[in-house]
């Protein structure tokens, strides 16, 4: 199991080295701007955090990169590794699909006289499933044992993500505390 | 405790009052099991049962039944300390897996009433339950709960195929990996009424509010074992959904917290780093004195290669060369500190002259 707390620090270092980029690059900018860059920042470092190994960071960073906006933040957080992910995500989908593809040969021989009762919760599953793979960065071109895969280890880094920032957002939120409260004192 | 056990032999099921008064009124109204106390001796079966589960809720210290209430009373937990913390954990598991023999469970009841008998009694209610288990393991059919944790900790391979034949393999370790809450939910009674139909070819169809997945060992392509087990995936792909949804909006919600609290996007680190500092080291390093906005300085030094010790172009940032060392060796201690603690336990109220100075700075 990788260990939590350095895939935590690891998003922390290049989600600041982003909002520095960000906020060196314009000077006024709305809250939703900001919510947004302090989004996109997030979510790079979080996806690059996985050095491109799973598949749905791949996704989140071409989704990123597909908009010109981004793509200076992108290029500082990842390097040269921006092309290679590229590459990287349209080799692996194709040899997944093929081992799903054999094993769902091999359960349809199996599954046989199936009842009513079970259409409709292969129905509620199917659905689920469709959400599933709307929630999670590319989801939609994966199947479904990787789909889960990849979902397991997104909530992981969704969660270290959700930590860093609310840590931040405390500190942030004392500092801001601390700073009125001295300036009230030396103020009165 | 004679009495006790006395009355236990002629009503022939445990009856909580006769131990503690106190528990009852603590204690959830035992609907499903009412026709037990009214009919001690006319149903052997739920009597067993009754006193299978009284038997385990004496074990669990909790003087409950049936089997799905167990919020620990102290003071019941004192009358039988040995057996508390022993047998918490195996017991939930082992309750629903079983079918029982009368015989033994008769036997157990005249001991109750003893402490060493509890003990005993316990013991015999394991071996009773390992050997019913076993007992229904040779006849090749299974009856397993699975909870949602089980599921989910086959989420890796969560494929049909996958599960058909995991499934039969688990099914023993399925058996004491029961959680807690799955009692909780249970109406014991009706599970237990299942488990005695586990064996049959068609089990009732369980209430929806937990997952119950049945699977024969061998033989997955039975339509309602398939259909509960695609139920039961459902509602763990639930779980899964939500818990993503909500990881998501979470992270919406910090981001926006954060632009709202940081009008200027400047996350200045050296902010953060002195304010670790102040606390690592107790004292205040002088020279600390969190310049403006570094970003000039730290997007010039992104230029510089990326590598983890990004420390010496930080360093650049504070201008004071002096410390420089010392912010180097900080630097991943400050990192962990920022991102393991709440700044809410920032107690170092010594350099809050320093820090608002240094503020004082950034702001104008």
């Amino acid at each position: 199991m990788r260990n939590p707390s350095s895939l935590k620090q690891e998003i922390l270092k290049k989600w600041v080295m982003g909002l520095q980029i960000c906020s060196s690059s314009k000077k006024e900018m709305t809250i939703l701007e900001r919510k947004k860059a302090i989004k996109l920042s997030a979510d790079i470092a979080m996806a690059s955090a996985r050095n491109a190994s799973k598949y749905w960071s791949r996704a989140l960073i071409a989704n990123a990169s597909k908009q010109d906006e981004n793509k200076a933040l992108l290029d500082h957080i990842l390097g040269c590794d921006l092309e290679k992910i590229k590459k990287k995500s349209s080799i692996v989908s194709i040899k997944r699909k093929k081992i799903v593809l054999r094993s769902k040969k091999i359960l349809k021989k199996r599954v046989k006289n199936i009842g009513v009762a079970s259409y409709i919760a292969k129905r509620l599953v199917k659905k689920r499933t469709q959400l599933l793979k709307r929630l999670v960065p590319g989801g939609e071109s994966m199947d479904e044992l990787s789909l889960m895969e990849e979902t397991l280890d997104y909530i992981v880094s969704l969660r270290a993500q959700v930590d860093v920032m609310r840590h931040l957002a405390n500190a942030s939120m004392h500092l801001d505390h601390k700073v009125s409260s001295s300036m009230d004192q030396m103020l009165l | 405790m004679e009495i006790e056990s006395s009355n236990l032999v002629n009503c022939g099921f445990l009856n909580p009052l006769n131990w503690d008064n106190s528990a009852m009124g603590q204690s959830d109204p035992f609907e499903s099991d009412t026709s037990c106390y009214s009919t001690p001796l006319n149903s052997p079966p739920k009597l067993n049962l009754s006193m299978r589960m009284g038997l385990e809720n004496h074990v669990r210290g909790n003087f409950l039944i049936p089997g799905n209430q167990f919020p620990p009373f102290p003071a019941d937990a004192g009358r039988f300390p040995s057996l508390n913390p022993n047998f918490m954990p195996e017991f939930p598991g082992r309750l629903e897996s079983v079918g029982f023999s009368g015989v033994s469970s008769d036997q157990s009841l005249k001991v109750v009433g003893s402490h060493m008998g509890m003990q005993e009694n316990a013991d015999l209610g394991d071996s009773r339950e390992e050997s019913s288990v076993s007992e229904q393991i040779p006849g090749g059919e299974i009856g397993i709960k699975k909870r949602k944790s089980i599921p989910k900790g086959k989420a890796k391979s969560p494929a049909k195929d996958a599960k058909v034949p995991t499934e039969s393999d688990e099914s023993n370790a399925v058996h004491k990996r029961r959680k807690l809450d799955e009692n909780e939910k249970d109406g014991g009674k009706s599970k237990s009424e299942e488990t005695e139909n586990g064996k049959s070819a068609t089990p009732q169809e369980p209430p929806k509010d937990y997952i119950h997945v049945r699977a024969r060992r061998g033989q997955a392509t039975d339509s309602h074992s398939l259909a509960e087990r695609v139920t039961g995936k459902a509602v763990m792909l639930d779980e899964i959904i939500n818990y993503v949804q909500s990881l998501q909006r979470q992270v919406e919600f910090l981001s926006m917290k954060l632009a709202t609290v940081n009008p200027r996007m400047d996350f200045n680190m050296e902010a953060f780093l002195s304010k670790d500092m102040f606390q690592c080291r107790g004292s205040v390093p002088h020279g600390i004195y969190p310049l403006g906005t570094t970003s000039p300085a730290f997007s010039y030094e992104y230029q510089s290669p990326r590598n983890p010790t990004t420390k010496p172009p930080l360093i650049h940032g504070f201008g004071n060369a002096a410390t420089a060392s010392q912010h180097s060796t900080l630097w991943e201690e400050d990192l962990q500190t920022v991102v393991q603690m709440g700044f809410g336990q920032n107690q170092a109220h010594d350099f809050h002259g320093e820090m608002s100075t240094g503020h004082m700075k950034v702001e104008l």
